[in-house]
């Protein structure tokens, strides 16, 4: 009987532990899915700031150049 | 003249029994396939060492340490096992530190439904722990405690099956663990026979999808949870399952190269040394010219045949449910013998087709195998003791 019993709970713990990993398998997989979209959103915001950043730059810089040009004409 | 006598006594040859003698050439079998054949020559040469030194006559070098015997007449030997194994048993959790930082959970993590391979990969331990269960009420003195120790002989784990044995019948210590790793060996000639019978050529000839590659966040996160889950539910797996764990995480953190190095090489080798020849000294004659020995290898070879049928039938069993068909070969890699047991269904795989490369995939249920027979393990040392 003691024979029997171990079989089962033997058996059985070794299955179900190994479900119990795969389903932690596909949690993180979920999880990293997850935090990587929000890593993206992030990453597209933070594009596009450094886009106007660039955008503003440039038009500083080339307000600059042809104010200083009109100061040589002068 | 007499004292001349009294010296031969004190000879070993003279004390020498022919057992000894047949034990002394397994043993020199035994180097000569570690360094001819290189057989598995890591556990083979030490361990077929321990055997010559062991049964050398008059050493006193396996004599263990004991207050009636006095600590000082101990043996080196004796007090290896008495230290590693018997009493504190702490050499197969060090090894498991050392295979846990050489093992690559990527396959496992890619593929996670192989681990069922490996699950039903250990019903060897449990048809060879029937097998002695009827062995012990024939009569041949196997308790449940002694046929727990020789089931998990069907784990083809070495460590795994020196750490039960050593916990519940320390008796059987080198047989069971010098046959595990005997048959750990020989997978080779012990597998492919049962994979070609139970398999078609068309199922054989099936072709997987490379593994997709696993985040590095996966794999830190894999070895903290399996250690949480499977120690939560069995704690008296945890000296294996943590220091396998524990070194997973040295290899995959990339935060402690040292550690990682020192876990899979140093420490490995010298706690191989240690287990090795002390395993192989417990094979002396009294314990191997037995009948029990010869009935716990054949229980171990009937555990390994079993334990790779087990793998290969649920494999096909999963291809009725499954869309994309998995190569039924991979189940048989479920028994752990790493990474024996991958390569094996990796060369069965090729020869039917060339374009199947299975050794990725047969490295998930090869690492499940170790999990779940670790896991059985717990189980017995739970509710056995």
């Amino acid at each position: 009987m003691e024979g029997a019993y171990l079989t089962l709970i033997g058996f059985g713990t070794a299955f179900l532990l190994l479900l119990f990993l795969i389903s932690a398998i596909f949690l993180t997989r979920i999880i990293r899915d997850l935090t990587g979209l929000v890593l993206k959103k992030c990453t597209r915001q933070g594009e596009a700031e450094s886009k106007k950043r660039a955008i503003a730059a440039a038009v500083a810089v080339s307000v600059l150049k042809e104010q200083s040009l009109i100061l040589k004409d002068d | 003249m007499n004292e001349f006598f009294d010296f031969i006594k004190t000879m070993g040859i003279a004390n020498l029994d022919w057992r000894d003698a047949v034990m002394i050439s397994i043993g020199l079998i035994f180097v000569w396939l570690a360094i001819v054949k290189r057989w598995e020559p890591y556990e083979l040469l030490p361990i077929g060492m321990g055997i010559i030194a062991a049964n050398l006559p008059l050493t006193g070098l396996t004599t263990p340490p004991s207050s009636t015997s006095g600590f000082q007449d101990a043996g080196i030997f004796g007090v290896f096992f008495h230290y590693g194994l018997y009493f504190w048993n702490i050499l197969p959790p060090i090894i498991f530190l050392g295979i846990g930082a050489l093992t690559d959970f990527g396959p496992v993590i890619s593929n996670p439904k192989t681990l069922l391979l490996g699950a039903a990969a250990q019903i060897g331990i449990f048809v060879s722990f029937w097998g002695a269960l009827v062995a012990g009420s024939l009569g041949m003195g196997f308790g449940v405690k002694e046929a727990a120790a020789i089931g998990i002989i069907g784990g083809a784990d070495g460590p795994t099956t020196i750490f039960l044995s050593a916990r519940l019948a320390p008796e059987l210590l080198g047989v069971t663990a010098v046959i595990a790793y005997s048959y750990m060996a020989s997978v080779a000639f012990i597998q492919p026979p049962i994979m070609k019978l139970l398999t078609t050529q068309k199922e054989r000839m099936i072709e997987m999808r490379a593994p997709r590659s696993v985040s590095k966040f996966e794999k830190l996160v894999f070895p903290n949870v399996a250690l949480m889950i499977i120690i939560l539910i069995v704690p008296k797996s945890a000296p294996l399952i943590a220091m396998f764990m524990i070194g997973n995480l040295f290899r995959e953190s990339g935060a402690v190269p040292r550690l990682a190095s020192a876990a899979s090489s140093e420490v490995l080798n010298v706690a191989t040394i240690f287990l090795m020849l002390t395993v192989g000294t417990q094979m002396t004659a009294e314990r191997v010219f037995d009948f029990q020995t010869v009935v716990i290898l054949g229980l171990g070879l009937v555990a390994f045949c079993c334990g790779t049928m087990g793998g290969l039938l649920f494999a096909k069993l999963m291809n009725v449910f499954l869309r994309e068909k998995i190569n039924p070969l991979i189940g048989s890699a479920g028994v752990s013998a790493v990474p024996m047991a991958a390569r094996i269904t990796h060369h069965i795989g090729q020869e039917s087709n060339q374009r199947t490369f299975l050794l990725p995939h047969a490295m998930g249920p090869n690492v499940a195998g170790v999990i779940g027979s670790a896991v059985i393990a717990g189980v017995f040392i739970s509710l056995v003791n």
